[in-house]
């Protein structure tokens, strides 16, 4: 199991002895993360982008639109499945999966194969070129996901007060 | 208690705080070290102009050829000799007459006057170039071409003419189309029109080899002054010192000696442009810009520009200005794929000619042009080009006469005594080409000059002091009398006249396929061939990036 996994299901893990007012805010940050199966947040961020890569390769284009898409949609579904402990962990771990899934589709699929290490690099280069852009809008939409589960979650408190 | 208890617990364990944070610093060290590859790749090409041309050739027009199989690489490199930037202004008078030796703004046009179509084998063999010769007489197809903002426009078939004529005179077509229709902006026009260019000159370099182009890069005056400017200087090598004074509008002012000279920007644009004063006319300036190419891949290396993207970087800053590239360019890709270009393992070649011709035209009432045999310049360029089964040994054996396995050193004696060579015959550039021969035994030649034109004997006179070196001359151009002592000559000093009886060494093979006699092909409706022999014309020695170090010696 992935660490984004791990982070995701201990996030999701019920805990023990709080008080009444932390459990009501976890459970109420927890909303939509609640429902969703512990594995969902690490299986989207690895599934995801690879998805995009197989269906763009189908298409014409490991590193095209499809990936983009899936990539993007994948994560904003992890932010979203995610605890916010898990947050921690799905956040961070979404460049380095989307990246070496890119660069393994570059290596595994460009025609012609790269013939030597050289060739490899300058591959890596492409695959970093394309999946630049595709993290930082992934990214951007994470964070606008967690703001919105954020304020969601402190919306009732709000209404307390 | 209880209290401090529940604050204990709302902060998270050491350990689960270390991961996060070193999952937060793994998370952003990826996203910047793939933001800065992103950026230095951007910054790369961006800025860069680029072309469609290579797809603006359709299947259907005349010139198409099909997109080859596999991954080798056609790349057509286009000089264009244009005084103008890519917003059509003219450069400065100036720059072009005092820096550039140039000639005014109005001359040139848009000739394209280096055409050098390379193949890079994707098996990573050797890459083989082919100049072709500017004044080739050949088809000029027309095509449709898709000017946005005007829609698809018919340029018509050009007919037959001048190879480096087809981009001016389709340019103009173009331009002219465009400016009835009412297109006030100049760059516009300017860049609209240099496309259709672009694309007659791909249909007609096409038409002519049969082969497909894939990439092409074009670059005017200015963008191979500011390369060289870039790398600083380049070293090129001459066989035969070069003196090209400029006189009656005509000449660069070129003056360099035989051997491996240091030039800087403005020298090396008189390099590559000199024609006159050179053995083979046009065809000898073929060799001087695949020399040049050579020279300048040798300084990338050497100053480890190539294989360093910063440094990269920095020259495409520079020339990026003065370049175009088709719009499927990858730099990287190029740079990878050209390794065995960068790595020296490249022979340049210039096509063929059958002969000369006058054909009507030119400002004088008729222009002289080289008449080629269109199939046996398909038949060599396909057979190079298809030829990259084997990775070591090249398409074509290689002139020893050009790439000798050792540099051709002159000798010690040959470096302090002034040797002229003086021609005493009509025969065109033949002082030069004995400078060859002597450079190519390792003996540079000081001066070269006419003898006279009817000079019967060969002969080898010097003066105190060089009575070995002028012995060592004759054996070395095997001519029968002996050389005499003449006091009248300075000390150290040998002037060599060549007479009507010697016989310059026969040529050695250079190609599998040589030119035949005529066999097809359009010939000019007017004007007699001057064709040198059944054999015709070979495009002279091959230049070969891997001798004397990168630097390879050419008249």
């Amino acid at each position: 199991m992935s660490s984004a996994a791990r982070a995701s299901t201990a996030g999701s893990r019920p805990r023990t002895g709080r008080g009444p007012a932390q459990r009501t805010r976890a459970d109420q940050s927890r909303s939509t993360s609640s429902r969703a199966p512990r594995w969902l947040p690490a299986a989207a961020l690895v599934l995801g982008p690879a998805l995009g890569a197989l269906l763009g390769k189908a298409i014409g284009g490991y590193h095209g639109p499809v990936f983009a898409l899936l990539t993007i949609a994948a994560a904003a579904l992890a932010a979203a499945a995610a605890t916010p402990s898990g947050r921690w962990w799905v956040v961070p771990a979404l460049p380095p999966v989307a990246w070496l899934i890119a660069a393994a589709a570059e290596l595994a699929w460009h025609n012609p194969p790269y013939a030597d290490t050289k060739a490899k690099a300058v591959g890596l280069v492409h695959a970093t070129t394309h999946v630049f852009p595709v993290t930082l809008a992934a990214l951007a939409v994470m964070g606008l996901v967690i703001a919105i589960a954020t304020v969601r979650s402190r919306r009732p408190r709000g209404r307390r007060a | 208690m209880p209290d401090r208890r529940r604050i204990a617990r709302r902060r998270p364990a050491p350990a689960l705080l270390a991961g996060r944070v070193l999952a937060a610093f793994l998370g952003a060290a990826v996203v910047a070290t793939t933001g800065l590859v992103w950026y230095e790749n951007k910054q790369l090409t961006d800025g860069t102009h680029t072309s469609t041309a290579i797809k603006g050739v359709k299947a259907g027009d005349d010139g198409y050829v099909p997109p080859h199989l596999g991954n080798d690489v056609n790349l057509l490199l286009i000089g264009l000799d244009s005084r103008r930037d890519m917003n059509g202004n003219d450069l400065p008078t100036q720059f072009v007459e005092d820096a550039l030796h140039a000639g005014s703004s109005g001359i040139g046009g848009y000739n394209t006057n280096v055409l050098i179509l390379m193949h890079i084998p994707a098996n990573g063999g050797r890459v083989t170039a082919y100049s072709i010769p500017r004044d080739d007489y050949v088809e000029r197809p027309g095509g449709n071409a898709d000017v946005p903002g005007l829609g698809t426009i018919k340029v018509p078939d050009l007919g037959m003419g001048k190879i480096k004529e087809a981009y001016n005179d389709a340019k103009a077509y173009a331009e002219g189309k465009l400016t009835a229709a009412g297109v006030k902006d100049k760059a516009k026009v300017e860049a609209e029109s240099r496309e259709v260019g672009r694309e007659a000159t791909l249909r007609a370099v096409q038409k002519l080899t049969g082969v497909h182009v894939d990439h092409l890069a074009e670059v005017n005056l200015l963008g191979f002054y500011d390369v060289v400017k870039a790398i600083g200087s380049i070293q090129v090598c001459l066989k035969a010192p070069a003196n090209d004074p400029i006189e009656y509008g005509a000449g660069t002012g070129l003056k360099l000696p035989a051997g491996v000279s240091t030039i800087d920007a403005a020298t090396a644009l008189q390099f590559v442009r000199q024609r006159y004063h050179l053995p083979d006319s046009d065809l000898s300036r073929t060799h001087r810009q695949q020399a040049f190419l050579s020279s300048v891949t040798h300084a990338l290396r050497a100053k480890g520009v190539l294989g360093d993207i910063g440094s990269m970087q920095s020259l495409f800053g520079v020339v990026k200005n003065d370049i175009v590239i088709d719009n499927g360019w990858s730099v990287l890709d190029f740079a990878q794929q050209a390794s065995n270009l960068t790595g020296g393992n490249a022979t340049f070649s210039t096509l063929p000619i059958k002969g000369y011709a006058d054909v009507p035209g030119g400002s004088g009432g008729k222009t002289s042009v080289n008449l080629v045999d269109p199939d046996l310049i398909k038949k060599t360029v396909t057979t190079a080009f298809g030829n990259d089964a084997a990775v070591a040994p090249p398409p074509t054996p290689v002139s020893s006469a050009s790439a000798p396995s050792t540099p051709a050193t002159p000798s010690t004696a040959a470096t302090k005594t002034t040797i002229t060579v003086n021609n005493g015959t009509k025969t065109v550039g033949l002082a030069l080409k004995i400078s060859g021969v002597l450079f190519d035994n390792g003996i540079a030649v000081t001066k070269t000059g006419n003898g006279g034109d009817n000079v019967a004997h060969t002969t080898i006179r010097y003066g105190t002091g060089a009575a070995d070196l002028a012995k060592q001359i004759q054996t070395k151009l095997g001519t029968k009398t002996a050389p005499t002592a003449d006091k009248t000559l300075p000390a150290d000093s040998i002037v060599v006249t060549i007479g009507h009886d010697y016989k310059l060494p026969p040529d050695k093979p250079t190609r599998p396929t040589k030119p035949t006699s005529a066999t097809s092909g359009a010939q000019p409706s007017t004007g007699a061939a001057s064709t040198p022999g059944s054999n015709g014309i070979n495009g002279g020695d091959d230049v070969d990036m891997s001798s004397q170090n990168g630097i390879p010696c050419v008249y």
